[in-house]
């Protein structure tokens, strides 16, 4: 079993904690995302549950044995761990073949050579890389070289695997290519992955499972669509996805925007969870309608023409709300009064 | 004034012809952005047109008058223009203030009148309280500002940016696009903008010009005739992701996989060879029940949107739809799950077309 | 096309062209020339029989026997203690750092001058107190040897391969290590098959510089060896010149043997941009992180201290030794404070005429060279960086000549060309060591100046010219400000180096005009010990300072950009 346990993990740099009481079950075959902005945690996170980094407090268990434990100061050292890992930079060795850059942790392992030469050929043939087998680094491209780096990383057959933010190298249209190639090996292979990026949609994409965090903090863990359609706070809501946020206060049972009183009353309920006079409504882009009359009243500031859809920048009071509508949807020209209303929001406290 | 054109320009290194028999217009106080593919001359073009390359034929007029071609070459100097580069190349031993005021060296202001004229463009930008320091004290963003600044402080009749955004991030770059704008509609300057990014050429242009590979001038239009009624395969393949299934014609009914369709596709429908119908991915769905049948290959949730691969007769086609309304709907599909597709919107193409660019 | 017109471009490629075949083509062209042509014709059958001679062959043997010794020691010194300050947890290892590049300013041959004082073999104090404190009946060491001129050598050469393998393992990504590790492998492993390779390239590129110095060295040998009669090429040539009075067949042994220096440097460069232009070692990644840390533990403090004792022996003895004995009243006498005084430095510095115009030559010299060399230098990395016109290959061509010529070869060279036979005799004047040191450091010059071009980015220019200037104003107002930091760097990399020169004007010098290097060297061939180690004090003051000076300077000039 592979199921990557962490408990109260707490990793500090000098003054700055990096991660904080980190509570968390990966589990066995799963692919498991931590996103977050840079400097949130996630990277330290990783490189605990490698081995390159010790913990301040708390264990790293997977299946039943212990990986890391700082009361006991014990540290399984990175090169017993079996893990296959990946990094940003691809950390391909320039000055070993594809073949041998691939069998390098099997030949570490003392495998006889018929082994060795079965289980590369294996590896090269999954990523596709046979054809370029005696090839140097140098001469291939970045989207090859981060191929070559996966399958160094599933050569020994891994159960749980790390990647380093393992596309952002890469040219968009490639890294949408590898993500499903990674997803297909893992369909494939069955190993865990635990994976880091800052790209809310790359997460999304690929994840069965992720985690959100901040400064070092957990703040959400659950499934793309769970915390896409009800993230746990603000911030979540925000770094997920584009978002607006209006500050509303209610009076006489109706809510209304802060410093715009003459926008009108918000035409609908006030969401659950929601505590005191004064909260926050989120919402998305793409969940705002516009229409000509009725609404809350706001002011055309820009009209953005970007193909499929058209973008509005709407001003309430001193506000601004950012609309996306398809291009075939009516038009509103820069200047004029619109009414918006709300298809999907969410409320929060007041920050 | 500032309207520029140029006629029949040929440039070549070498054995290696960049731009051949171009001609365009960019009229008067307007935003024109060349687009194209990175390698496909429209950097040779506005470097032409600033004088630090000279043409092998043809002629440039800026505001009427001869600036390249008929034996005349006035250097770049003598152009009265505006250039901003997609490296910023403000200069990192002068500051903010002494970058600005730069062009104004060689005018006949006096000096208040051009400090003045130095304050006033660094707070159009947002830099006015930052004129002291110098460009390695400043983000990415900043310099760009500055070397905006710098470009329209002597009030240029055109201004000429090279991918002045491309090294900024997604959201510096679409504040940006803003700023830019605002200040064409505050000094008037012709614009000649050069980029590969259609997003930001869509969003800041008056009318768009495609260059492909090969240096031809393919489509020049508004950024909705672009991408509303692009001119050929090429162009529409070019703007955004492009999706194509096999279509046949019985008279007028268009059919699918022997489905046959309730919208009539845009475009020729020549006699020879076989159609195809040519779509972007917001311009399909998918649905529970009827449409083109199909099967869910691949479902990606981007956010906003969720990304579906669908696989109809032999070719793999990309649907986008809006998040909510998927979950709203039919829920996330399962991969390999049997699907129908609904187009909103084809446009027809020759399929020897496709299979030949391909 | 258009027609081509003959613009300034193609008048400064012109004058570019122009400078470097005077100052260093003909010069080198004469030397081949005056090898293998005899009365006209050419004649390599002859030029072999001189090679043959048994004098000659020794020297050969001699320089491959030194220029290997001391490239395999200064790679093995270089490269521990280069793995030891950047991949270990090493106490101090940042002063450590710095203190192993220090003998890379002290010049070698005040070093030999010092050991020569320590370790020769009767009146070498060391090996006189090891003879009397263990009553020993010969010497223990014996520097003014092979093995002894190795020894010197490494001393002051192991930092080229220290710079090149310390910087490399810092630039080197960690997680190429990383990923080794999680692949299974230890720490030993790693350095065996992961790091260690990929740091051979810079291992190579350090060891190949301490090849094409040695090579070329003349110091060390010259102090150390001649005495004993061991002579390797450049101090061959030195004797054959100096003991021909003029004769034809022993300067053409010189040119011949210099021939042999220009090919063997030549071939060097080859291998090293071979090396270097291989894409194969591309290790640098942009991301910093921490590397990983081998532990020493039980060795830590044994290893500091092996490493300051190292430094202690290698620089610190030396520079005393020099001291000291600049103090004695008379070489010999023991060292104690009524023996010593201070006179033999005011003498030096005002007092005696040789050491005093020594001192003022090698200022006035290395400060107009430096000048005119960045000059020029700025003028043809401009040509080569900045323009694109026909021809410029020939400039690229001869751009690279001046990296190749040792600065013995350049000697001889200057001889050839500047001693009447072109209508210019500048022998025994100051003018011929001048128009030497430009050729002998325009590969400085060109280096730092054609990188600091590098940086300035055409657009920087263009904006300029787009800003209304012309391309006078826009040089004037952009490139020059721009590149100042590398002119200023140019200087100095030529002016301090030239100051404490030895291999050049050792064969230039006239009555009048020795340089700080040659009344050293000269002093200490007449016997005068005391006065040659006071003026190596001196030189190592002035040296210290100018260190010291460049580094405000260059300091000053990063903060500001």
């Amino acid at each position: 079993m592979a199921t990557v346990t962490l408990s109260h993990v707490t990793k500090r740099f000098g003054g700055v904690t990096a991660v904080r009481d980190l509570d968390l079950e990966i589990r066995d075959g799963e692919c498991f995302s931590l996103l977050g902005p840079s400097g949130c945690g996630k990277t330290t996170t990783l490189r605990m549950l490698a081995g390159f980094e010790d913990l301040d407090e708390g264990e790293i268990r997977v299946g039943d044995r212990v990986f890391s434990n700082s009361a006991r100061h014990y540290y399984l050292p990175p090169e017993k761990r079996d893990f296959g890992m990946v990094f940003q930079a691809f950390a391909v060795w320039p000055h070993l073949n594809i073949f041998d850059n691939v069998a390098f942790p099997l030949q570490i392992k003392g495998l006889s050579q018929a082994d060795i030469q079965e289980k590369t050929r294996r590896a090269l043939a999954d990523t596709g890389l046979l054809k370029v087998q005696h090839a140097f680094p140098g001469e291939l491209s970045g989207g090859e070289k981060q191929r070559i780096a996966l399958a160094r990383a599933i050569a020994i057959n891994p159960q749980v695997m790390l990647l380093d933010e393992p596309l952002s190298n890469l040219d968009p249209k490639l890294r949408e290519e590898m993500r499903f190639e990674i997803k297909d090996l893992q369909r494939r292979l069955g190993f865990t992955i635990v994976f880091v990026t800052h790209d809310q949609a790359e997460a999304m994409a690929i994840s069965d499972r992720m985690l959100v965090m901040r400064d070092g903090v957990l703040q959400q863990v659950g499934s793309p669509i769970a915390i896409y359609e009800q993230p746990a706070s603000r911030f979540v809501f925000s770094f997920i996805g584009l978002s607006n946020f209006l500050p509303m206060e209610d009076r006489d049972s109706c809510s209304y925007v802060q410093g715009a009183p003459e926008a009108g009353p918000l035409e609908a309920p006030r969401p659950n969870g929601v505590a005191g006079p004064t909260w926050t409504l989120a919402s998305r882009p793409t969940h705002i309608d516009l229409q000509a009359e009725g609404g809350l009243r706001g002011t055309v500031l820009r009209r953005v023409y970007l193909g499929e859809v058209v973008e509005y920048r709407v001003r309430i009071g001193p506000h601004e709300l950012r609309i996306q509508k398809g291009a075939r949807d009516q038009v509103f020209e820069e200047g004029a009064t619109v009414g918006l209303s709300f298809r999907q929001y969410l409320g929060y406290p007041e920050e | 004034m500032g309207r520029v054109s140029v006629e029949g320009v040929t440039k070549a290194y070498g054995p290696k012809r960049v731009l051949q028999d171009l001609s365009l217009a960019v009229e008067d106080g307007e935003c024109f952005t060349l687009l194209g593919p990175s390698g496909c001359g429209k950097t040779v073009l506005l470097r032409l047109v600033a004088g630090f390359e000279t043409p092998d034929a043809g002629e440039i007029t800026i505001g009427g008058r001869l600036v390249s071609g008929r034996g005349t070459n006035v250097p770049p100097e003598a152009r009265n223009l505006g250039v901003v580069f997609q490296d910023y190349a403000v200069w990192p031993h002068l500051t903010v203030r002494a970058n600005t005021a730069y062009p104004l060296k060689f005018r006949a202001d006096d000096a208040p009148q051009r400090a003045a004229a130095v304050q006033s463009v660094l707070d159009q930008v947002g830099l006015g309280a930052l004129g002291e320091r110098y460009p390695s004290q400043l983000s990415g963003g900043q310099q760009q500002r500055v070397a905006l600044a710098r470009a329209l402080v002597a009030h240029p009749e055109v201004l000429l940016l090279d991918e002045p955004l491309s090294n900024l991030d997604a959201n510096l770059r679409e504040e940006m696009r803003f700023e830019i704008k605002d200040l064409q509609r505050h000094h008037g300057a012709t614009i000649l903008y050069v980029t590969h990014d259609q997003e930001v050429a869509l969003a800041l242009s008056d009318r768009i010009g495609i260059l492909d590979q090969a240096g031809r001038l393919r489509q020049v239009g508004t950024p909705r005739e672009i991408f509303d009624q692009p001119a050929d395969l090429e162009v529409f393949r070019f703007l955004g992701v492009t999706s194509f299934v096999d279509l046949a014609f019985d008279g007028d009914q268009a059919r699918i996989a022997g489905t046959s369709l309730d919208l009539r596709p845009e475009g020729p429908r020549p006699n020879i060879g076989a159609l195809v119908g040519g779509f972007r991915p917001m311009e399909a769905e998918l649905v529970k029940d009827g449409g083109v049948p199909g099967i869910v290959k691949r479902v990606a949730l981007l956010g906003a949107v969720v990304d579906f691969r669908v696989e109809v007769g032999s070719r793999e086609l990309r649907i986008q739809q809006e998040t909510s309304e998927v979950m709203r709907g039919l829920g996330l599909p399962v991969e390999g799950q049997r699907c129908g597709v609904r187009f909103h919107r084809l446009r027809t193409f020759a399929a020897a077309a496709l299979s030949g660019e391909a | 096309m258009r027609p081509r017109r003959f613009g300034t471009a193609e008048l400064l490629l012109l004058l570019s062209i122009l400078i470097l075949v005077v100052v260093v083509a003909i010069p080198i062209l004469l030397i081949f020339w005056n090898a293998f042509v005899v009365e006209g014709k050419p004649d390599f059958l002859r030029a072999l029989a001189l090679l043959k001679e048994p004098d000659t062959l020794e020297a050969l043997k001699n320089s491959l026997v030194i220029a290997g010794g001391t490239t395999v020691l200064s790679t093995i010194i270089g490269v521990f203690f280069a793995w030891l300050v950047s991949r270990t947890d090493l106490p101090y290892k940042g002063t450590m750092k710095v203190l192993f590049l220090v003998p890379f300013m002290l010049p070698s041959f005040i070093g030999a001058l010092a050991w020569k004082i320590l370790l020769s073999p009767r009146g070498g104090h060391i090996n006189r107190l090891l003879m009397d404190l263990f009553h020993l009946e010969d010497p223990v060491f014996n520097i003014m040897s092979l093995g002894g001129i190795i020894a010197v050598e490494t001393m002051y050469l192991f930092p080229f391969v220290f710079i090149q393998v310390s910087g490399a393992l810092e630039r080197m990504d960690p997680t190429l290590e990383e990923a080794a590790r999680i692949s299974g492998a230890g720490l030993f492993t790693i350095t065996r098959r992961i790091t260690l390779p990929l740091m051979m390239p810079s291992i190579l590129a350090g060891a190949l510089l301490v090849a094409l110095y040695s090579l070329a060295h003349f110091g060390v040998p010259a102090i150390l060896g001649t005495e004993r009669n061991i002579f390797i090429i450049p101090t061959k040539i030195y004797e054959k010149i100096y003991a021909s009075g003029g004769n034809f067949e022993a300067i053409r042994t010189g040119t011949m043997l210099s021939s042999i220096l220009v090919l063997s440097a030549a071939a060097i460069l080859y291998v090293q941009s071979l090396v270097l232009s291989s894409g194969r070692f591309q290790v640098i990644s942009g991301k910093s992180m921490r590397p990983m840390v081998l532990k020493l533990r039980g060795l830590k403090w044994p290893l500091l201290i092996l490493s300051v004792v190292y430094i202690a022996i290698t620089v610190v003895l030396p520079t005393v030794t020099i001291f000291l004995v600049g103090t004695l009243k008379t070489y010999g006498l023991a060292f104690k404070l009524e023996n010593m005084t201070l006179d033999n430095f005011t003498y030096i510095l005002f007092k005696w005429e040789l050491t005093r115009d020594a001192i003022w030559n090698s200022f006035y010299l290395s400060l107009s060279a430096a000048a005119v060399t960045m000059l020029i230098g700025t003028l043809i990395s401009y040509v080569l960086v900045k323009t694109k016109i026909r021809g410029k290959f020939l400039l690229e061509f001869l751009g690279v000549l001046p990296f190749s010529v040792p600065g013995t070869v350049i000697a001889l060279g200057v001889i050839l060309m500047w001693s009447g036979r072109f209508g210019v005799n500048l022998y025994n004047t100051a003018w011929i060591i001048f128009v030497a040191y430009i050729a002998r450091y325009m590969a400085f010059a060109l280096k730092s100046t054609s990188a600091a071009l590098e940086q300035v980015h055409d657009s920087l220019e263009e904006a300029a010219r787009a800003c209304g200037a012309t391309k006078w104003q826009a040089m004037k107002d952009v490139v020059l400000p721009l590149i100042k930091p590398g002119m200023v760097a140019a200087f100095f990399l030529i002016f301090l180096p030239a100051l404490r020169e030895l291999t050049t004007s050792v064969l230039l010098y006239g009555p009048h005009t020795r340089t700080i290097g040659v009344a050293i060297y000269t002093l200490n061939e007449d016997g005068e010990t005391v006065y040659a180690a006071a003026l190596a004090a001196i030189a190592l003051v002035i040296i210290v300072l100018g260190q010291l000076l460049i580094k405000r300077v260059t300091r000053a000039k990063i903060e500001s950009a």
